[in-house]
């Protein structure tokens, strides 16, 4: 029987973490449209966890 | 013509042929999908001309991150890893359109215009699909990729009217990404895209789905004041 990899589970569980907080961060934003504090809030927020997918090092959010 | 449809539970059974072309898919496209952000990214967001689109920027790589992850479960659950392609360079990208880097905000319109498009093809490739895992993560998948066509039809319309010297610009964006949009489909002919659509993986020979697209795209690109590029200038899969 083909086995699932053992870190599969994980691994959704955390991008899946990430994207809604990304989501409720920019959904803020856009809920906002001229707040400027509050969009510099949400694209700052956004930036820093996209830079952190970006880099991709996957062992590091597993541990 | 393989007509089954199929669970994970089912593909010890495959014939291996079957097993490798999903397992090349999958991982084509979960490349794909963080490719774009790949591409844009550390560039596009901190320069989108309002905090509006960058705003949009941030959630377009949210919804491809997404989509990444989706993939990437369907081929974990087979026991195929393609997480390496989250810190894969740019340069060693699976698809051409994806090695480099989006540095002006005209590109960026356009990619979502043009390559975006093509990524709604490539996915409409698996609707009633044999592997039924990878058809069920379609519908949200394709719902936001059609956004990300419109945001970047819009923002090239918007370029556009804007006067000679940026509807310039949007014209050299379209020339170079009209004709890396056709390569994405890969060779007329190929033997491997046959081989999909025996196994049901694909619906449609790669001359075709281009073909379809150039039939959706030129009238699109005409209506809006643009010129369609030569379609074999520069092409590297014919």
């Amino acid at each position: 029987m083909r086995q699932p990899l053992p870190t599969n589970e994980r691994l959704d569980e955390h991008l899946l973490e990430v994207v809604c907080v990304l989501r409720a961060a920019i959904k803020q934003g856009l809920s906002h449209p001229n707040d400027t504090e509050m969009a510099n809030r949400a694209i700052a927020d956004s930036k820093e966890i996209l830079d952190v997918i970006m880099a991709g090092n996957v062992n590091e959010w597993l541990d | 013509m393989f007509t089954d449809k199929i669970e994970v539970k089912d593909l010890d059974k495959m014939d291996p042929e079957y097993r490798d072309l999903l397992r090349r898919v999958l991982t084509i496209q979960a490349d794909c999908e963080i490719g774009g952000p790949h591409l844009y990214l550390e560039r596009m967001l901190p320069a989108a001309p309002t905090k509006l689109d960058q705003l949009i920027v941030a959630r377009t790589a949210t919804e491809e991150i997404d989509h990444f992850r989706k993939v990437a479960r369907v081929a974990g659950d087979m026991g195929v890893d393609v997480s390496f392609v989250l810190s894969q360079s740019n340069e060693k990208r699976f698809v051409d359109a994806f090695r480099g880097l989006i540095t002006t905000w005209e590109d960026h319109a356009v990619f979502g215009f043009l390559i975006d498009r093509v990524g709604r093809y490539q996915l409409e490739e698996f609707y009633d699909c044999s592997y039924l895992p990878l058809q069920r993560i379609l519908p949200d998948i394709v719902t936001e990729e059609l956004g990300h066509i419109e945001y970047g039809y819009n923002k090239t319309r918007e370029l556009l009217s804007k006067g000679d010297e940026q509807k310039e610009r949007v014209q050299n964006a379209i020339d170079y990404w009209y004709v890396r949009a056709l390569d994405m489909f890969g060779r007329s002919g190929s033997r491997r895209a046959e081989r999909y659509r025996y196994w049901g993986l694909k619906r449609r020979a790669n001359e075709q789905a281009r073909m379809d697209y150039v039939n959706e795209v030129n009238p699109i690109l005409e209506s809006i004041g643009l010129k369609i590029p030569d379609p074999f200038k520069g092409r590297r899969y014919m």
